[in-house]
């Protein structure tokens, strides 16, 4: 297990390096630089030089690239050219907000997936398994977005039962501040996520409950819903855990979208502007964060694999 | 087991949920708990949406909607025209020979508690003066030779020759009082230091910066409202969606497409904004001919896109200089109107090559002009390729004079339209983007005639110099006036916009 894991931790470390060129090799390739932008739309070309210069854009790529790695070695990730903060500030304010954003999401996609995936996986020609179906069809087929809109119009515009715009209170502080003011967009995320994670668990509980062991243990007299709960669920958990962690992972990504769509201050929407703005350091920062994440979370869903199949270790 | 009994159990489950997410909503819809981030007049607060604020520098920009909360300058002028009001400067005098001018300024204080000193515009002259560090106030300042401090309250500028009084004023006008030891862009990129009628309290970069009222403020009884929030967002269709549930009191420089969804239920205010200006590099084919640039120019439908992109919201104009200047001349855009007829006899006479690529930038609307343009130009003989390009890209291949063609704003001229020659790189006298080494001398001519005209006869002259060099150069046609659009609350009153798009908040208040 320890030689797995450090296998693991190396082929991360390779990823991480390589996506930090990449990114950078990315961010600098779209024409124009922050420079333009932060000079505003009245400046002329010499204040556009200048503000350039002030900001260290006239160096070379390669040498800026490798000041911010000698930076990041040591822990500074560099500063935003808009505010002058640090990046990792500059994170550390947007991380809480996307992780409570991905946390409530992923929540109410599980609190709406596990027993819609269940109910289709145990009776499948029920009426109610028709109809949720017909969710998981509409769920997946309407674009997250085109969902956002509705319920921004329905809930907030028409009827102003919530607000139309996101924004991160903390929930440990105020929880029901902070579910009023994150509740369409979790919902907006949670409806697409609970979707995908219900195919594949009605899937693959359906699978399990044709197995043998299934029959076996339903001869020995154990109750029904020990069966499914003790014996089928958990093989038939394996892939949905993969599935709930690339999710997981995209929802702590950032999702972009709905965060524009919302105003919501967390990463994806930091992210989207600093591309905009040609801020360097925190594309770079934030993206590293993504990368780091989606890395970690792979890490943890393989350990996982491992500890529900030992199967898998022993390979 | 048969599925009625099971369907029947769940069925009263999910109903439970239903009924308990329903339950949920009005509480959190009526929660005005403690924590709640975001707004809704009290009072006196305000919240208002608007695009994001970048910087508090009011060197660096010429339009940024909050800079005026913070910074006093010497003169204002009243909103929709050109009367001027004393603002920071209580009086001052313009030398019987158009050289100087002597300003007393008002005995007022920067929101530190420090009395404002003619020192303190002699360092803000120094860094107009400064071409690294002056940002928008280089070219305006250019006729500025040096700042005296004539004692604590009085500063004498001498000009480097005789200048129009409206050139004085406009200069005036967009003149900060920023204290000298504060008077740099390192020193005012993150926080601002003026006397205007709002102090910062709260700037995050990504969601809010908040105001509060400037106890000190020199205009005494003004500002009237407490405190003012501004919510940035990135997205124009959630601040209007912020607007219309109540998230916000107001939405700034709204898309011309939000107007008709928002003015039964809102007012919708205009500023007078800037102006669409289409332009053709001279200093490249095929628009290194300026009898082609001349054909071009009129067929471009002004009517059709001021109805079409712009809602009918908007002024035509030929010449890239603003109406309610005095130097604005309405008769080009009769002499000079829509003709297609007349634009292909022009272009078969000029000749050469017939087809060139437009980038068309990501401004709302942008690409719809460049459509009715590429359309028309086609009617003509005159192929137009566009080339969608993201907002800084095209800034960037702008102010590179890499851009064969485009449609780009140009800033307000205020009273002088000399100005026409500053900002942006499109229009200038030197380092001009569009017209590289071939910058007619006779419009360097006219924009000095303009700028030292002192009597009513010469400037007359100058101004329709300057119309005729910049009409029969072509490169920079005028389209029309943008308004700069908002939309408020009806309880909300007071609300102004000054001629360069600055929001004027020391009014504003709510019913």
């Amino acid at each position: 297990m320890s030689a797995y894991l450090l296998r693991r931790v190396g082929q991360f470390l390779v990823v991480l390096v390589l996506a930090s060129i990449a990114v950078w090799a990315m961010v600098y390739a779209l024409p124009g630089d922050a420079a333009t932008v932060l000079a505003g739309p009245d400046a002329s070309g010499p204040q556009i030089a200048a503000t350039r210069a002030r900001l260290g854009l006239d160096k070379p790529v390669v040498v800026q690239y490798l000041l911010w790695v000698k930076g990041a070695v040591t822990g500074h990730l560099g500063q935003s050219f808009y505010s002058a903060d640090s990046v990792s500030h500059t994170l550390a304010e947007r991380i809480p907000a996307t992780v409570q954003l991905a946390v409530l999401g992923m929540l109410l996609a599980l609190l709406i997936a596990i027993p819609i995936g269940t109910l289709i996986a145990l009776r499948p020609r029920s009426l109610l398994a028709r109809l949720l179906h017909g969710y998981l069809t509409a769920g997946l087929a309407i674009p997250s977005f085109w969902l956002a809109l509705l319920l921004i119009i329905t809930l907030a515009v028409r009827t102003h039962a919530l607000p139309a715009t996101g924004d991160y209170v903390n929930f440990w502080q105020h929880p029901v501040a902070a579910l009023r003011w994150s509740i369409l967009p979790a919902i907006a995320v949670a409806v697409h996520g609970s979707c995908i994670i219900a195919r594949f668990l009605a899937t693959s509980l359906s699978e399990v409950m044709q197995r043998d062991f299934i029959r076996t243990v339903r001869a020995k007299g154990v109750r029904e819903s020990r069966v499914v709960i003790r014996h089928a669920m958990r093989n038939a958990a394996l892939p949905t855990v993969t599935v709930v962690g690339i999710q997981l992972g995209s929802l702590l990504g950032g999702t972009v979208v709905i965060e524009a769509l919302f105003n919501y201050p967390g990463l994806g929407r930091l992210l989207y502007t600093s591309i905009g703005q040609r801020d360097y350091a925190v594309v770079q920062g934030g993206v590293l964060f993504v990368v780091v994440v989606f890395l970690v979370l792979n890490l943890l869903v393989d350990l996982l694999y491992a500890y529900l199949d030992p199967r898998i270790r022993l390979a | 087991m048969t599925d009625l009994p099971g369907l029947s159990r769940r069925s009263l489950l999910v109903s439970a949920g239903v009924a308990g997410i329903a339950a949920a909503t009005p509480g959190l819809a009526g929660c005005g708990a403690s924590g709640d981030p975001a707004g809704g007049a009290h009072g006196d607060r305000l919240t208002l949406g608007t695009t994001q604020i970048m910087q508090f520098d009011p060197y660096q920009t010429n339009s940024a909607l909050h800079i005026h909360s913070f910074y006093s300058y010497l003169i204002d002028y009243a909103p929709g025209g050109y009367r001027t009001v004393p603002a920071g400067a209580e009086k001052w005098t313009i030398g019987s020979d158009f050289r100087s001018v002597t300003i007393t300024l008002r005995a007022a204080k920067f929101h530190d508690g420090r009395a404002i000193s003619a020192e303190d515009v002699v360092a803000g002259v120094k860094r107009a003066l400064n071409p690294k560090d002056g940002f928008t106030l280089v070219q305006p300042s250019e006729f500025i030779e040096k700042a005296t401090a004539v004692d604590k309250r009085t500063v004498r500028i001498d000009f480097h020759y005789a200048v129009a009084e409206g050139i004085v004023l406009d200069w005036m006008f967009s003149f900060p009082l920023v204290p000298a030891d504060h008077n740099s862009g390192a020193a005012l990129a993150n926080k601002p230091a003026g006397s205007g009628p709002f102090r910062l309290v709260e700037y995050d970069p990504n969601r809010r910066l908040r105001l509060a009222r400037n106890a000190d403020y020199w205009d005494k009884g003004k500002p009237r409202l407490k405190e003012i929030e501004f919510r940035f967002f990135q997205d124009d269709q959630a601040m209007v969606s912020a607007l219309q549930s109540g998230d916000v009191d107001g939405a700034m420089y709204l898309e011309f497409n939000d107007v008709a969804q928002l003015k039964d239920q809102f007012t919708v205010a205009q500023g007078s904004g800037r102006m669409d200006i289409f332009f053709m590099n001279g200093g490249m084919p095929p628009f290194d001919n300026v009898r082609l640039r001349q054909a071009l120019a009129r067929a471009i439908d002004r009517e059709k896109i001021i109805k079409q992109v712009r809602f009918g919201i908007g002024d035509p104009v030929y010449a890239p200089i603003m109406p309610g200047s005095a130097g604005f001349d309405k008769s080009y855009l009769t002499s000079h109107a829509f003709d297609l007829d007349a634009a292909a006899r022009l272009l078969k006479k000029a000749g050469g090559e017939r087809r060139a690529t437009a980038a068309v930038s990501s401004d709302p609307g942008a690409s719809q002009m460049m459509q009715i343009i590429q359309d028309d130009f086609k009617k003509i003989g005159f192929e137009l390729t566009l080339k969608p390009m993201e907002a800084t890209a095209f800034l960037n291949d702008l102010f590179a004079g890499k851009l064969e063609c485009c449609v780009a704003n140009q800033p307000n001229t205020l009273q002088s339209p000399g100005l026409v020659a500053r900002g942006r790189a499109m229009l200038p006298s030197q380092d001009n983007v569009m017209m590289k080494n071939r910058v007619p001398q006779s419009y360097i001519d006219a924009v000095h005639a303009c700028n030292t005209a002192t009597n009513a006869a010469a400037q007359r002259d100058a101004y329709a110099r300057l119309n005729k060099v910049i009409v029969d150069g072509a490169w920079a046609v005028g389209i029309s006036t943008k308004k700069s659009l908002a939309g408020l609350r009806r309880q909300i009153s007071g609300y102004a916009v000054d001629q360069r798009d600055y929001l004027i908040l020391d009014n504003l208040r709510t019913r």
